[in-house]
């Protein structure tokens, strides 16, 4: 069986807190996972160790068999849970740097979805609604030709039709080849799309299933199976 | 270092410094040379030319910051960094790409506002004058040649104290920020090092210089009374004050290293570490 | 838009019933030519290995039937689609009968109920 993703029990801390506690799970090509769970559990320090953003204190991530570092960066296309660009910059320089420093970039699938989208390359990119600029992020994520795309909360802070599009435009560039991490917590969202999910609690790994598979076991959608993992009791048995 | 990177750096830098210092000089020579040559000028043509001088100069070192902002900082630094270390290139490679033309061309333009009037010598070569005393170059020539060499000195000073900053900035953001003090310690030691070397070399060279030098400003001086050894001697720049700058730079740097490191562990303790 | 689902079962059973709806209710014909799997999984707004798990259950079920090098068509086999016809009619009916049963309804009042609903 070869893995696109391969994580070995990884370790990380911050001083003497461990932010990820011996964490293992490998992803095969072609499939779409989902990482969940609460904030600041460590999911985007999963995210960035696997993007090579920070260094690890154990353990071993590959990336179609080579160890994590500068080589990966070049199959690995990355979306950020915030801005990359600023606001007075044009789309069209924005589009130009990927096509300048991405070798696996696809300008003219860019070109497509622009049009598609309706977004002006000559406009700023502070002029598009915050809906817009995330879904330009995204065409630029998944125009590379990569063999994984790490997309951290791509979801978040977007208007229900803009996350629908979101939504179909990562279903529509599916590739056998390749995976998709997609880390959020609009399950409802997402959930049709995900053949699997990863979730971690208290820093080391919950579960990874098949989301399928939740669903005939537990009888939940994966979002109520979310909530049940990680409810708190906020109110003391008063909430009925 | 990778080439399209800082090719990139450096045509963007090229592009937003060398009008406004183009601009200044051209003014500045214009002006020196209506002082010069129209001595009956009446003062208020001469006080306007002097403030529009001024305002250019400020112009020129405000364009400066914010290439240096901008380049370093923001493309660096800040959240808009992460596009350029998702490309697959070492960080370290990264960060020197932009930060080494930074350093060589914004070093270039803050001494030549600096030190000015080594270039209105120049210019005055070509015309056969020298713009900054209105005297024939014959006799100034030594003093000349000395400033173009004092130039180039005060340009390897400014260079260096850059590179040692941008040496600092990378020893601690190259590696996993997480171990923000022990790159700190790290980085101070290595500043305390090329402060000390940078110190006894320059200390030496300056010295060599210093005394061509004053060589070449008493011969000046016997030659044409005109000339007082204080102007030409004044125009030494950073060499006459290389202790007071080390110092200085030292305990900026100093200070700097301490803020960004009580910023990360605020950062560490909310859980919200930057890439770098 | 994509298809509704109800996420508390699995996706791929539902798609089954709603792909075996489409051609029992003769939204597609007999013969006629489905959609890559790729593109019936964005339409769908699903996972494409969910999709294909459903259409392969449907092609082991005959409904469907994969041309070599051309893709997936409904099947030509009319009686097959008659038969699916007959028990997805069955079961609504077995459903509406459950309900009449359970509101008091006699079975000759069902069936009024069923043509006075016919002319309307």
């Amino acid at each position: 069986m070869s893995y696109n993703v391969e994580v070995k029990n990884i370790v990380k801390k911050y001083g003497s807190k461990t932010v990820i506690d011996d964490i293992s799970f490998n992803i095969k090509p072609g499939t779409i996972v989902g990482l969940a769970s609460p904030n600041g559990s460590g999911k985007t320090t999963l995210i960035k160790l696997i993007a090579d953003f920070l260094t690890l204190d154990g353990g071993e991530i590959t990336i179609d068999g080579q160890k994590v570092g500068p080589a990966t960066k070049a199959i690995v296309s990355y979306l950020p849970d915030h801005e990359l660009f600023s606001s007075d910059e044009k789309v069209s320089n924005a589009v130009k740097f990927y096509i300048d420093y991405h070798k696996d970039f696809d300008a003219e699938k860019c070109k497509q979805y622009l049009k598609t989208f309706k977004i002006d390359e000559n406009a700023k990119i502070g002029s598009l609604s915050k809906g817009t600029r995330e879904i330009f992020m995204l065409i630029l994520t998944l125009s590379r030709d990569a063999k994984l795309y790490l997309l951290d909360e791509p979801l978040a802070n977007v208007d229900p039709v803009n996350r629908e599009a979101i939504v179909t435009t990562i279903l529509k560039e599916f590739k056998e080849d390749a995976s998709v991490i997609i880390s959020t917590h609009l399950l409802n969202d997402v959930e049709t799309i995900l053949d699997e999910v990863i979730m971690i609690k208290e820093n080391k790994l919950f579960c990874h299933k098949s989301v399928e598979e939740i669903r005939e076991e537990t009888g939940k959608s994966l979002n109520d199976f979310f909530k049940e993992t990680f409810k708190v009791d906020w109110f003391g048995g008063d909430n009925k | 270092m990778n080439s399209k990177l800082a090719l990139e750096t450096t045509k963007k830098l090229l592009l937003t410094n060398i009008p406004s210092v183009l601009v200044y000089l051209v003014f500045q020579t214009l002006a020196n040379f209506v002082d010069n040559n129209y001595i009956k000028a009446s003062s208020y043509v001469l006080g306007a030319l002097d403030l529009i001088s001024i305002v250019l100069y400020a112009l020129c070192i405000a364009v400066v910051v914010m290439s240096l902002l901008k380049t370093l900082v923001m493309d660096l630094f800040s959240e808009k960094s992460y596009r350029y270390y998702s490309l697959p290139y070492k960080k370290s490679v990264i960060i020197l790409s932009k930060a080494v033309p930074a350093i060589i061309i914004e070093g270039l333009m803050v001494t030549v506002l600096f030190q000015g009037e080594s270039i209105q010598d120049l210019i005055g070569l070509m015309f056969g004058k020298s713009s900054y005393t209105g005297q024939p170059v014959e006799v100034l020539s030594e003093v000349v040649s000395n400033r173009i060499s004092i130039f180039i000195l005060n340009y390897m000073i400014i260079v260096t104290i850059g590179f040692l900053v941008l040496l600092a900035f990378v020893i601690s953001r190259s590696f996993d920020p997480s171990k923000i003090i022990r790159n700190l310690v790290l980085a101070i030691i290595i500043e305390a090092l090329a402060n000390i070397i940078l110190y006894f070399v320059i200390e030496n060279i300056s010295a060599i210089y210093s005394e061509k030098y004053t060589e070449a400003v008493q011969k000046a001086v016997q030659v044409s009374p005109i000339l007082s050894d204080k102007e030409l001697y004044a125009s030494a720049g950073l060499i006459a004050y290389y202790n007071e700058i080390v110092t200085a730079v030292f305990v900026l740097i100093m200070i700097a290293e301490l803020i960004c490191a009580i910023n990360a562990s605020r950062k560490l303790a909310d859980k919200r570490l930057n890439v770098v | 838009m994509s298809w509704s689902f109800d996420e508390t079962r699995p996706l791929f059973q539902q798609i089954v019933e709603r792909i075996t709806v489409d051609v029992v209710s003769g939204k597609f014909k007999a013969g006629d030519k489905l959609p890559s799997v790729r593109e019936y999984a964005v339409e769908a707004g699903v996972n494409p290995n969910t999709m294909q798990k459903a259409l392969s259950a449907l092609e082991e079920s005959g409904l469907i039937v994969t041309q070599r090098n051309s893709g997936r068509y409904v099947t030509e086999d009319g009686k097959l689609i008659a038969d699916y016809r007959k028990s997805a009619a069955q079961k609504a009916a077995k459903d509406y009968l459950d309900f009449t049963k359970s509101a008091g309804l006699t079975l000759e009042e069902a069936i009024e109920v069923l043509k006075e609903a016919e002319s309307k």
